[in-house]
């Protein structure tokens, strides 16, 4: 078990069955995914920490912790990475109750290799858009946190539509400085027009 | 008409009320009859005898007066007969006076002739006593004379007087007449009855009493030695003259033949009342009889109507086998008349064709066989062809003087009940069946999972290999340790279907000699695997020279196995600090009954619950979250297929030990055979 890059992206593999788990992770490394390989749910969980990347497969019959409990103790710590749960044959109701707890997909075993493979690729790259968006999201959280409360109650206005004229009527203020204003909000967001700043403050919130 | 039972308070009584047949009229007719006519029997008997009884009484009368009448002929003839031998005296006194000595001689013949006569007296003018006869009478002489009266030369006869001597006498007195004047008298003296004693004949005294009687009806005199009945006929005449104031009376004294009749009339009237009593008693006798003859009916119509009722089939044979009695519920029961039945030999019409045979022969061991009640199940047939079951109790039929006489059976219609009892065989097969099935299920489950492991290897590794080998560009080593991992997850695989095929098929338990030491090394090396995920090791020692057992090696197998792996399972939880080994040791132990090879299996896990261990080898108890608790269960009856034992205990120092028993004398005894 060597010790993860906590940031990489990659799979995580958690099987009590030691065959198993040493087959996929060769079968993960034979496709150029990195992978690391858990003996137990416990194991995982220890080492685990919030700002890990990649998607993890579960095995749902483990002695010890089953698939499902680590999986609702993942989901318990807002964790992001996308789950794949292995059942056994016919293991429906575990399957679908997997989904209800946040699990990102499910696979029956035994299971075609090359469909796991597809399907822990999908779900990696859902992980990095979404690891995307969350960092994109985190950026105009950020700006917005660094605007004056004049400067936020002119933001307000903007998106709401309202000239610089009527924005200055509103406040109380000078034109003169609603352009100010408005000048320093496109420069901290780093956006040329008001609707590229809609835009972007539209994805967030 | 209906009379009240008199048999009610009797044990048949209470809901029994029976149609009683009343006495009618003409029972009471053939009652009476017989009484009446012994009544006017008797009457006219009677009536008869009055008849003849007042015929004979006239007769009787007649003959007393007959008798009376010629009593009073004979006695007036004697009394005149004396009268004139004494006149005679008398007269010849009157002649020539004799001499004393004389007239004394003629009074003593006198006296000698006439035996009525007791004295005899001659006197003179002056009443002197001239001569008299006995002598000694002259002197004593008290008797009361009858007067001479003068004129009269005729005798005058005195009134009777009592003597001392004779009783009462009468004196007879003549007097003497010489030339119209009394010169003496004779007199002689009448013993009345000397006058009865003499003069009556013995005829007339057998059946009658002769008497002389006064006027004041006193009697002086009588012959008989009867006494006469009270109410006797009587007849008296009057003896006056010779005799004054005398009454000659005659009565009799109830004659034999009366006495016969009246006996006769007795013994008639004695009859009839004996024929009445015996009619009476006959009437009662009668009423006895139709009392029990009713209640006799009475108690065969409840016979009847129970025998009718019943829904147990009777069926009475004699020792040949020939029907005597059929009850309703038998000829219901196989669809025959009684008329049918009865009175048939076997083979009977309600056998079943097949079962003939069979049949045949029970009876005949029935008949051959001493009385001994017997119950068997068979089949019977009715004439629709239906064929229904039956179960026959066989009683021997005993008659009352305890000889055997033929069989009574009772015949139970069994169908519905082995219907139901098939029913419930077949709901406890389904059952079971189903139970089977759920097992089964559990079981097929588990082993898919099992499969699922090493063949999601297996998928694993092939992809893999499959991408290198693609790319191209690939380490052969690495794609053959892949190889080769890969084949050992196929092997699991298989192993895992041999298992679960093994353990599965239905199968007899195939005995043959086995060595426990090499058998258990292989489990343990198959067990390996799980023991390793666990992070557990398996210690195993065996002990050398080991016996053989007899046993189905695929059943100890699995035997071992299920207790490897619970130990192995139970060593799961363990903490790790603690060394999880599995103690798996074969050794040669002294049983009961001889050597035994013991295989023991003990674990460092929890050790097992007290509230578990009681029931641990019942089925569906287990302390393992998916488990079944079929395990146990089945190693324990494995164990006793093999005449073993499977024990379970505690650890020194924590867990649990399991321990298989399996003798190996048996085997020699086995293998000897």
């Amino acid at each position: 078990m060597s010790a993860p890059e906590p940031a990489a992206p990659g799979v995580h593999v958690v099987d009590d069955d030691p065959a198993v788990r040493d087959s996929l992770g060769w079968l993960f490394r034979t496709r150029g995914l990195p992978v690391t390989v858990w003996d137990s749910g416990e194991a995982f969980l220890a080492a685990w920490r919030p700002g890990w990347r990649g998607c993890v497969v579960l095995d749902v019959r483990m002695t010890g912790l089953s698939g499902l409990d680590v999986l609702d103790r993942l989901k318990a710590q807002n964790a992001a990475q996308p789950v794949i749960v292995l059942t056994g044959h016919g293991d429906v109701p575990i399957a679908v109750q997997a989904l209800k707890n946040g699990a990102h997909d499910f696979l029956e075993k035994p299971f075609d290799a090359d469909d796991l493979v597809g399907r822990v690729v999908a779900a990696l790259e859902l992980e990095s858009r979404r690891h995307d968006e969350t960092r994109a999201a985190q950026g105009v959280a950020d700006r917005l946190a660094s605007l004056s409360a004049r400067e936020q109650e002119v933001l307000d206005l903007l998106l709401a539509g309202l000239m610089n004229k009527q924005i200055a009527d509103r406040l109380g203020i000078t034109m003169r400085t609603v352009e100010v204003h408005r000048a320093r909000i496109l420069e901290k967001f780093g956006v040329r027009s008001a609707v590229e700043l809609a835009h972007r403050i539209a994805k967030v919130r | 008409m209906t009379e009240t039972s008199p048999h009610r308070d009797r044990a048949l009584a209470p809901s029994w009320e029976p149609r009683r047949r009343g006495r009618t009229a003409l029972d009471r007719g053939v009652e009476l009859a017989p009484l009446v006519a012994i009544v006017l029997i008797a009457a006219l008997v009677g009536s008869l005898v009055w008849f003849a009884d007042r015929g004979e009484r006239e007769e009787t009368r007649q003959t007393l007066i007959r008798d009376a009448l010629w009593v009073e002929q004979a006695l007036r003839f004697q009394i005149s007969g004396s009268r004139e031998s004494v006149e005679q005296i008398a007269f010849d006194l009157a002649q020539a006076p004799p001499r004393p000595d004389a007239v004394a001689a003629r009074l003593r013949g006198l006296v000698g002739a006439r035996p009525e006569i007791v004295s005899a007296v001659w006197r003179d003018r002056d009443g002197q006593v001239r001569a008299a006869y006995p002598e000694e009478t002259a002197a004593a002489e008290p008797a009361e004379e009858p007067p001479l009266i003068p004129g009269l030369s005729g005798a005058i006869v005195g009134p009777a007087v009592r003597t001392a001597q004779h009783g009462y006498v009468a004196d007879l007195r003549v007097p003497v007449l010489r030339q119209g004047a009394i010169v003496g008298s004779v007199l002689a003296r009448i013993s009345l009855d000397r006058l009865l004693a003499q003069h009556v004949p013995w005829w007339i005294t057998q059946n009658n009493l002769v008497a002389l009687v006064d006027r004041d009806g006193s009697e002086l005199a009588r012959k008989s030695s009867l006494v006469p009945a009270p109410g006797a006929e009587r007849y008296t005449l009057s003896f006056d003259p010779p005799l004054p104031d005398v009454v000659l009376s005659i009565t009799t004294t109830g004659a034999r033949a009366s006495r016969t009749q009246d006996a006769m009339v007795a013994a008639i009237f004695g009859l009839a009342a004996l024929a009445a009593l015996s009619i009476f008693a006959l009437n009662r006798h009668y009423r006895r009889r139709l009392e029990a003859e009713s209640s006799l009916a009475e108690a065969h119509a409840l016979r009847k109507a129970m025998e009718d009722s019943l829904t147990v089939g009777m069926r009475a044979r004699d020792l040949d086998g020939r029907i005597l009695y059929v009850n309703p519920a038998f000829c219901r029961m196989v669809g025959y008349r009684a008329e049918d039945l009865v009175g048939r030999s076997p083979p009977m019409p309600y056998w079943v064709p097949d079962l003939v045979e069979e049949t045949l022969a029970r009876h005949d061991a029935l008949s051959g066989g001493a009385p001994q009640p017997t119950s068997f199940e068979t089949c019977f047939r009715r004439p629709d062809g239906t064929v229904f079951d039956v179960l026959v109790y066989e009683a021997p039929l005993i008659d009352e003087a305890g000889r055997h006489r033929g069989w009574m059976g009772s015949i139970i219609d069994v169908t519905d009940r082995k219907r139901a009892e098939a029913m419930e065989r077949l709901q406890a097969e389904t059952l079971q069946r189903t139970g089977r099935l759920i097992t089964m299920g559990e079981m097929a489950s588990t082993i898919a999972h099992e499969l699922n492991q090493p063949l999601a290897a297996i998928a694993s590794y092939g992809a893999g290999c499959l991408s290198l080998v693609r790319s191209g560009a690939f380490d052969p080593g690495e794609v053959t340790a892949a190889l080769e991992k890969l084949d050992l997850q196929a092997k699991r695989a298989g192993q895992i279907i041999r298992r679960v095929h093994d353990f599965v098929r239905k199968r007899q338990p195939n005995f043959a000699p086995v060595q426990v030491g090499p058998l258990v090394e292989e489990l343990a090396a198959f067990a390996v695997m799980d023991a390793r995920k666990n992070q557990v090791e398996i210690d195993l020692s065996i002990e050398d020279g080991l016996p053989e057992i007899s046993a189905d090696r695929i059943l100890i197998e699995q035997v071992v196995l299920n207790l490897v792996r619970n130990g192995i399972e139970a060593m799961a939880a363990t903490p790790p600090g603690r060394r999880r080994i599995l103690e798996v040791g074969v050794s040669l132990v002294r049983g009961e009954g001889g050597p035994e090879v013991e295989i023991r299996v003990a674990d460092r896990g929890p050790g097992i619950e007290p509230a578990v261990a009681g029931r641990l080898f019942s089925p569906f108890v287990t302390t393992k979250p998916e488990g079944m608790g079929m395990g146990l269960n089945i190693c324990r009856s494995i164990a006793e297929l093999h005449r073993g034992r499977l024990d379970h205990g505690e650890r020194d120092g924590g867990g649990a030990v399991f321990t298989v028993r399996l003798p190996a004398a048996w085997a020699d005894a086995e293998a000897a055979e």
